[in-house]
């Protein structure tokens, strides 16, 4: 896949897929609970990355360039889930269902499936912020990612505390 | 990258990265996607020049054999048609890996440019079939006034180019309603993620 031409600094599409793979799977479970469509996000994601590398510079570090190639894939790849369900199910679009079924629920441990459900429940201007920061990005960072301020990223983060905690309590308690 | 935890994340944080990496199979099957991809790609990248450079090699055979009137007026009609098809299909691959390295906002706002481009293109691909079917009538009647091929084979010609117009026009109505659909979601997207924007 091209590793032969990498310039020495950059790294392999190996390399990242070694290094970022876990955290590109976290995050694709912010976005889908369903395990199909959790490998096809992941490969799209995959796929982005493979194309993007040759532009990575260096400016920013590795996860943050990764995981802005992996957030904008995730929202296109939203629109696109959106146009399909708005065609196959006229009536149901726009109410994505971010509940997992109840096995997906046992296997991922009903806390974590709380935060996960909650996660996806957040509009998308909240859920993004939550989810770099839940991977340790600063204000600064996710700003850098998802082109806004860090203080319009903090301010974000303040707004979606309250209410993943929220919605993670009402979760817990189903 | 510095990691960084606020008061009240920390425990959310620790769940959140609880669970284990892609399952080995997952990663595996990835992987050879990946791979499958990107020699797709190259090899579209491969069919869209040998197309190109074929019909170039087309052009000068047909304009050695016959240099008249004739000929120059089909390369002028076949040649900017194989050029735009290469420029479009080069400008749609390397824009999507253009703008997936951008901010959020960045993308979803050149999504947008691209998908009006898209739509535009759907737009003057008609009048652009409309001028190659006449262009294509003009040739063809030339080379019966001329006595230059039997009716048959000009009949076959003209049913072929009719065919491929209107597969074309069908694409570009499909196309464009897609580009469309595409620019309505990619307008309602960018409004979410403008939600929760602090005022000045």
């Amino acid at each position: 896949m091209g590793e032969g031409k990498t310039p020495p600094g950059r790294p392999t599409f190996e390399q990242v897929v070694e290094r970022e793979g876990a955290r590109l799977w976290r995050l694709t479970a912010g976005y889908e609970w369903e395990q199909d469509v959790r490998e096809d996000l992941y490969q799209e994601i995959l796929v982005a990355i493979w194309g993007a590398l040759p532009r990575f510079r260096g400016e920013a570090s590795l996860t943050t360039f990764v995981l802005r190639v992996a957030h904008n894939r995730a929202v296109s790849h939203r629109a696109r889930q959106r146009l399909r369900q708005r065609r196959e199910h006229p009536i149901d679009a726009g109410l994505p269902d971010h509940r997992a079924a109840p096995d997906q629920r046992a296997e991922e441990g009903s806390e974590r499936e709380a935060l996960l459900e909650a996660v996806r429940a957040l509009s998308p201007s909240l859920g993004q912020p939550v989810m770099l920061h839940l991977e340790g990005l600063s204000h600064g960072e996710i700003g850098d990612v998802l082109g806004i301020t860090a203080n319009a990223a903090a301010i974000r983060l303040s707004r979606a505390r309250e209410a993943l905690r929220d919605t993670m309590r009402k979760e817990a308690a189903r | 990258m510095k990691e960084t935890v606020e008061p009240g994340w920390d425990d959310l944080q620790a769940l959140w990265r609880k669970p284990a990496p892609p399952p080995r199979a997952v990663q595996a099957r990835m992987r050879a996607a990946v791979r499958r991809h990107s020699l797709l790609m190259r090899l579209a990248t491969l069919a869209d020049v040998l197309s190109l450079a074929g019909m170039v090699a087309l052009a000068a055979w047909a304009w050695r054999a016959r240099p008249d009137l004739y000929t120059a007026a089909w390369i002028a009609i076949v040649i900017p048609l194989a050029v735009a098809t290469l420029a479009f299909n080069l400008w749609n691959r390397r824009g999507a890996w253009r703008a997936v390295s951008e901010s959020t906002r960045a993308f979803v706002d050149l999504s947008i440019r691209r998908a009006r481009a898209r739509a535009r293109l759907a737009r003057i691909l008609r009048p652009f079939v409309a001028f190659e079917l006449l262009a294509s009538a003009g040739l063809l009647a030339f080379a019966r006034a001329t006595d230059r091929a039997p009716l048959g084979r000009l009949v076959l010609a003209g049913a072929a180019v009719a065919a491929l117009a209107a597969a074309v026009v069908a694409w570009a109505g499909w196309y464009g309603r897609r580009a469309r659909r595409e620019l309505a979601e990619l307008d309602d997207l960018r409004r979410q993620l403008e939600e929760d924007e602090p005022g000045p």
